[in-house]
């Protein structure tokens, strides 16, 4: 080595301090020579080595959020080590099988060449049938929202309302602290135990008190966006359940995602992909003779015997050993040392034939074949890690209003109030139907005919069949209170939404006030419970998630009963003047009720022998045409309760007559 | 003790330093001693006095021949202490990494290397930081090789050997046949699958890089014996079993070779009776 020529896809690929930058990952096949990145247990004693081939296979699988795959990935190595200090393998050929080498045969039989000590090469694979690779595991999520006011409407009873199946909506309350139970079942579906089980959960942004539960003993860790568990092993058909807490309080309409999971499993002595390691052949130090002896007592007879002696540190596999006469004309020794009778030969060990007699003048010369190889062992191991999709929670939040609008009427009089309900759709998923909940006080009644109730959205008037009502008690009594009830889209589901996404529905009817009292409140609770799917698109359509908001809680509206009665005094007194013939008017109007009068109007007569000599308001003198007496009109545009005004006006006698009566002026007054 | 660093050793005496760098293959010649003092002191070296290159490019002029004298084995006696530490940290601890750490190291190593058939090896004593070739090789093949020195091949210094290559190449009117990277480490965003166009030629990047082998069998404390003491060669020269056996098998005559160690020879009191173990056996045909 020293300085090495390094390679272009070396440099980008290969894990090594001389190379500084994050390298890229490794693909396609290559056989390569590789410093040895792992340590691989040997059972090198000092005087015993053995070549390993390992086979590891890593493979990614994607899954979508409801659990179906969504892609599959694998790659490959067989990495095969020579764990001898000192003795190199050289001719050494490897043969394997598999369906995952799209660019070769069945049988491949690779030459990989010379082993230094303590070296090793790696072929590497991509597994090419990896959407064909059943799932090991099954991972299943279970997500709960316990929030007050939150019912599912096939669970009543249940504080948590409980999506199950991947189709699901995850809904969370706007404004309010959700607590989410996320129950995760881990199911080994395969027939293999898979073992160093890890499991880990992200949350995003916003989740707080983290917590896990689980009955098994599990180790976990917890971090500020995230869970990680790990699990020794999960044996075939073996179930595990681990349950994640964690809390968040939604403040405005924003992207909450339910969090990624990734497992990562590792299953050992196996390879998924089906390949097999069938054949490994080396050569390594040996030395092989046939030992000629002629006997003692019989010249010119030879007893001979093969010997097979392993110098190297490997244990040697004797395949064959085929001996015959130097002309190759006859066999004399066979051995075929097949699977069932295999000969192994430990390190610096010896194998001897069975002796067999020559007769020969001379030294006899045989031709010989053997067959041998080191020996080796496999192991096989596959990482596998499964993603699983997250998904992103439905956020909820409805606002209520109610508004009458004749905000005051009169009391002890039956009148018509324009009711309407505004229900606004905050959340980012629509609301299927509507259950509204009215109360009606004592002394009203509702509308029992359908047609007067009017629903309108932002694209106008909504009609809608689906709607039903029902008052109870189901009577015309005004002394006792009523309920009505709206139900909006809930029998037969026809339309796909009663309110879309930042959309609105106003409900509109009329309220009849039969004696209303002005000494009572009148109060109109109102709940309205708002109907969502439990599926994402075409689900079942019987199972909602429910959510029930009071507008106790919002706008609480009420009806104010005005009690009006008018009481009025007009007042005339007269002043004489200081002359005999002249007279002060003076008329005082008072306003004794609650009530602000307009257009007050006061009129007075007076003979036609006076004449107006001043006023303090403006006035319409008129004669009348009949008697010739004169009209003086005054009018108070507005007479405020209990207000007083006053008015004086002044007269003078210019007639002949030098005694002017009183009595003349206390005419007919109007007012 | 090891040899590890120079302030971790026990004994800094200089005669047993000199005596360890006495033990460094292949051994400097005469003019090659003084080369490498002249370059890592920054002097002028020899012979080329008063013919310092003002030009901005490298030119022929600031290349010399090295190692033609090889006959003449170098007196290392006369090198004072501080010459003999840094000896000792560029080829024995290694612990120095610098530009010219690497450049003296591939030097050695070119010495006897089976990856090039060096011929003949010029070497720029222009020590100005700004210049990049560091050799000019011919090979058997009468092939030219351009040699460039790092520490830390970057992809800025890399675009300057480029630009300073094109320059030497025109103002030299020569092609060379490779460019070779020499370095301790490289980042791996260099475009080595990308040709360099010399003027009208188009050369491909060739990146070297001086790997040590972490879990080589011997270490640098111990005596290397081959065969029946056929050669005896100092563990801390190779930083693997494939530049041990480059090295063996130009130094030896070939045929069945093993190597054994004998353990902590330059750093223990010897034994009367050593340990000595096999650590490699084979063939090597010439």
């Amino acid at each position: 080595m020293g300085f090495k020529k390094v390679d272009y896809e070396e440099l980008k690929t290969k894990m090594s301090p001389n190379f500084l930058g994050m390298p890229i990952r490794e693909g396609g096949k290559i056989v390569e020579k590789t410093y040895r990145e792992k340590k691989i247990e040997s059972s090198y004693t000092g005087t015993f080595s053995d070549v390993l081939i390992l086979n590891e296979e890593f493979l990614e699988f994607d899954y979508y959020n409801n659990g179906s795959r969504k892609s599959a990935l694998g790659n490959g190595n067989i990495s095969i080590f020579n764990n001898s200090i000192k003795d190199r393998i050289w001719d050494a050929n490897l043969q394997f099988s598999g369906s995952q080498f799209n660019n070769q045969s069945d049988e491949n039989n690779i030459s990989l060449g010379v082993f230094e000590p303590s070296s090793n090469k790696v072929l590497k694979y991509e597994i090419v049938n990896s959407e064909e690779i059943p799932d090991l595991v099954k991972l299943q999520e279970n997500i709960e929202t316990k929030v007050e006011d939150l019912k599912s409407s096939s669970s009543v009873d249940s504080e948590y309302f409980t999506s199950n199946g991947q189709a699901n909506n995850y809904l969370l309350m706007i404004g309010r602290e959700n607590v989410i139970k996320f129950s995760i079942s881990i199911e080994n579906i395969s027939d293999s135990s898979l073992e160093k089980i890890k499991l880990k959960k992200d949350f995003s942004q916003g989740f707080y008190d983290l917590e896990f539960k689980s009955n098994s003993n599990i180790d976990f860790k917890i971090s500020r966006n995230s869970i990680e568990c790990s699990i020794n092993n999960l044996n075939s058909m073996e179930k595990v359940e681990i349950v994640f807490i964690a809390k968040i309080f939604p403040k405005k309409k924003e992207n909450i995602k339910t969090g990624k999971y990734e497992l990562t499993f590792n299953l050992s002595e196996k390879v998924i992909s089906g390949v097999k390691i069938n054949k490994f052949s080396g050569y390594s130090h040996a030395m092989h003779a046939i030992k000629k002896s002629e006997k003692n007592y019989a010249p010119n007879h030879w007893q001979c015997s093969l010997i097979f002696e392993n110098h190297s540190d490997f244990k040697m596999k004797l395949k064959s050993i085929l001996i015959y006469d130097k002309t190759k004309s006859k066999k004399i020794l066979g051995y075929d040392f097949s699977e069932a009778n295999e000969k192994v030969v430990l390190p610096r060990g010896k194998f001897t034939s069975e002796y067999f007699d020559i007769i020969d003048e001379k030294e006899p010369n045989f031709t010989r074949k053997v067959e041998y190889s080191v020996d080796y062992k496999t192991e096989s191991n596959s990482t596998l890690i499964s993603k699983y999709d997250e998904t992103t929670f439905k956020l909820t939040r409805v606002l209520i209003k109610k508004k009458l609008a004749e905000g005051e009427i009169k009391s002890f009089q039956e009148t018509k109030i324009n009711s309407r309900i505004i229900i606004n759709n905050e959340g980012t998923i629509p609301i299927k139907g509507l259950l509204v909940l009215e109360t009606i006080p004592e002394d009203f009644l509702p509308p029992r005919d359908i047609s007067e109730y009017k629903l309108y959205r932002s694209s106008g008037a909504l009609e809608v069949d689906d709607l039903e009502i029902k008052v109870s008690p189901d009577d015309n009594d005004p002394s006792h209170e009523h309920t009505l009830e709206l139900s909006i889209n809930l029998k037969n589901y026809r339309l796909d939404s009663v309110i879309e996404v930042e959309d609105f529905l106003e409900i509109k009817y009329p309220l009849k006030a039969i004696t209303p009292d002005y000494k009572k409140a009148y109060n109109f609770p109102l709940q309205v419970h708002s109907y969502y799917p439990k599926y994402v698109g075409s689900g079942d359509k019987n199972e909602f998630f429910i959510i029930m908001d009071d507008l106790s809680k919002m706008d609480q509206s009420a009806i104010k009963i005005s009690h009006k009665r008018r009481k009025l005094m007009v007042g005339k007194e007269i002043f004489p003047g200081r002359s005999s013939n002249e007279f002060a008017i003076y008329i005082v109007a008072k306003n004794g009720s609650n009530i602000k009068l307009s257009d007050v109007n006061v009129t007075d007569t007076f003979p036609d022998s006076f004449e107006l000599i001043s006023s303090n308001l403006d006035y319409k003198v008129s004669k009348s045409k009949n008697n010739g007496e004169q009209k003086i009109s005054f009018t108070f545009d507005t007479l405020l309760p209990f207000q007083e005004r006053e008015i004086m006006y002044y007269l003078k006698n210019i007639g002949s007559s030098s005694d002017v009566k009183q009595s003349e002026l206390e005419s007919f007054f109007v007012g | 003790m090891n040899l590890q660093f120079y302030e971790t050793m026990d004994d800094k005496s200089k005669e047993y330093l000199l005596y360890l760098i006495e033990q460094i293959l292949p051994k400097f010649t005469k003019s090659e001693l003084q080369i490498y003092l002249d370059d890592v002191e920054s002097k002028k070296t020899k012979g080329t006095k008063n013919k310092k290159s003002k030009s901005k490019t490298t030119t022929s002029k600031d290349y010399v021949p090295i190692g033609t004298d090889v006959d003449k084995i170098a007196d290392l006696s006369k090198l004072n202490l501080e010459q003999l530490k840094k000896l000792f940290q560029v080829f024995i601890s290694r612990e120095e990494n610098d530009k010219k750490a690497v450049k003296w190291r591939f030097y050695q190593n070119l010495k006897y290397t089976e990856d090039l058939k060096v011929e003949s090896i010029k070497i720029n004593i222009n020590s100005s930081s700004d210049r990049f070739l560091d050799f000019i090789i011919e090979t058997s093949e009468n092939k030219v090789l351009l040699v460039s020195c790092h520490d830390i091949l970057e992809l800025s210094n890399y675009k300057k050997v480029l630009t300073e290559i094109t320059n030497y190449a025109k103002q030299e009117n020569l092609l060379p046949d490779k460019v070779i990277f020499a370095t301790s480490k490289s980042f791996r965003n260099i475009p080595f699958d990308t040709p360099i166009k010399v003027i009208s030629k188009e050369v491909d990047p060739t990146l070297m890089v001086e790997f040590i082998e972490e879990n080589r069998f011997f270490k640098r404390e111990d005596l290397l014996i081959v065969n029946d003491s056929e050669l005896k060669v100092a563990g801390f020269n190779f930083i693997s079993i494939d530049d041990l056996l480059n090295y063996v098998y130009k130094h030896t005559s070939g045929g069945q070779i093993s190597i054994f160690k004998q353990l902590d020879f330059y750093t223990e009191v010897n034994e009367d009776d050593p340990e000595v173990e096999l650590i490699w056996k084979g063939i090597m045909i010439k």
